[in-house]
């Protein structure tokens, strides 16, 4: 019977959920009551459940409206597509953003730990997935947990140059999916590519601007990529302060800035 | 590192990794290369070959004949109500696309009466080949959970989806148009 009914829930399902269980237990193991990591480890089964409502069920509804909306609601479970993924993802994305933004929390910081949550959730993802599945999809997914596990210690080692430039991580591990899925066969090709793979090339093209702005401009708050873990959480709350009450009311913590140096 | 060299090294190695993405992918895409993807009833496998015989003059049918053409496999049976939503799109779906894709409905004889299949059948005009699973082999082989469920099969032999449960005829229309593509 339990048998049965896991095998009617997709795996990608069941890996999302492992997935996501994996981040927020990492997250709150090293969360220390930082409000970033908070806000992020709260969203966390958020994000899940709008990857899979959307992905499967809104989906339909945006891709075949009109068929939807005319025949019954079982309709709309097989109104998804192949493509309901992207749409899962999107909608994931503007979840968290949006969360994040009511939190105030959304910054370059939020960006870095929600790519250290996204490390850990996918070796346990792609994990769950290696397992279920046979070659070349299991080389594909087992090669992708351990390159997620290569890039969450090269995250956790130079965490500093990491808040400054989240994007680098975020490029790297698209990089680690684009070459990964070379392994198996893609059955939908748009222009020499996949949806997927475009989607990889998409987010290291947005990674390699974002680093290109940073480049020519600077980084405007710099100074916090010098500042301790602690620091930086100071530097934060701060600039909230700053925002909720001026800048008059500015909590000067300096012990942080000597933790630095 | 200074900036020039940094992105002069960015391009090289993004470029490199396109270009080599790219090319494997293109290779991957021939006829030899599919040929060695393992069977399995998922998406990105090789469909798995079965050899049933056909409703209503016992002829047999054998996949392995139908190598080299699309292929949609419908699963189903008579007594769910799902089937028989969906099975006008279905007819639909034949009338334009039967011509360039090999429609197949396999019924779930294990679990299903005769009088009823036929019945079914009858009333919804389906004039495509249908095979009879009467030891369940299929379903076993296939991991079906429940019906009706479709497999879209492109001219290598790819299963390209899955569609477990009803299908949609707009979401039938368009994986049949990528099959034959």
């Amino acid at each position: 019977m339990l048998y049965s009914l896991l095998q009617r829930i997709p795996s990608v399902w069941i890996a999302l959920v492992v997935g996501g269980l994996g981040a927020w237990v990492y997250l709150r193991t090293v969360g220390n009551n930082d409000p970033v990591t908070d806000a992020i480890k709260d969203r966390v089964s958020g994000v899940v459940l709008v990857y899979i409502f959307f992905s499967k069920f809104v989906a339909g509804l945006i891709f075949h409206p009109s068929p939807n909306l005319r025949d019954d609601i079982f309709s709309m479970l097989g109104g998804s597509g192949t493509n309901g993924w992207l749409v899962g993802i999107l909608a994931a994305m503007l979840y968290l953003l949006y969360g994040l933004h009511t939190a105030r929390v959304l910054g370059r910081r939020a960006f870095a730990v929600a790519a250290e949550g996204t490390m850990i959730g996918s070796i346990f993802f792609f994990a769950y997935l290696a397992v279920v599945n046979i070659n070349p999809f299991r080389l594909e997914f087992s090669l992708r947990s351990i390159g997620a596990i290569l890039l969450l210690l090269w995250a956790v080692r130079k965490r500093a140059q990491l808040v400054a430039h989240p994007q680098r991580l975020w490029a790297a591990f698209e990089a680690l999916l684009f070459v990964t899925s070379v392994l198996a066969l893609r059955t939908t090709v748009l222009f020499v590519f996949s949806p997927a793979q475009w989607l990889f090339i998409g987010v290291i093209a947005g990674s390699l601007v974002i680093e290109g702005i940073a480049d020519l401009k600077g980084l405007p708050d710099s100074p916090q990529t010098h500042l301790t873990e602690k620091g930086q959480i100071q530097h934060d709350f701060n600039e909230d302060q700053n925002a909720l009450n001026g800048p008059n009311n500015t909590v000067i913590d300096h012990t942080n800035e000597h933790d630095a140096h | 590192m200074k900036k020039p060299l940094k992105w002069t090294l960015l391009s090289v190695v993004i470029g490199a990794l396109i270009v080599g993405v790219g090319m494997v992918g293109f290779k991957k895409q021939s006829p030899e290369a599919a040929a060695n993807v393992p069977v399995a009833p998922q998406q990105g496998y090789r469909m798995p070959p079965f050899t049933l015989t056909e409703y209503p003059d016992n002829k047999t049918i054998d996949t392995k004949d139908l190598i080299g053409k699309p292929i949609f496999i419908n699963i189903w049976a008579s007594w769910c109500p799902p089937c028989q939503e969906e099975t006008p799109d279905i007819v639909k779906a034949y009338k334009q696309y039967g011509s360039k894709v090999v429609f197949l409905s396999v019924n779930a004889t294990s679990q299903d009466n005769m009088p009823d299949v036929e019945q079914f059948i009858k009333h919804y005009g389906i004039t495509w080949p249908v095979a009879l699973d009467k030891n369940g082999e299929v379903l076993q082989e296939y991991n079906i959970v429940g019906f009706p469920t479709s497999f879209f099969v492109n001219r290598q032999g790819i299963i390209t989806d899955v569609n477990v449960g009803l299908i949609t005829a707009q979401n039938l229309n368009d994986q049949l148009q990528r099959i034959t593509e």
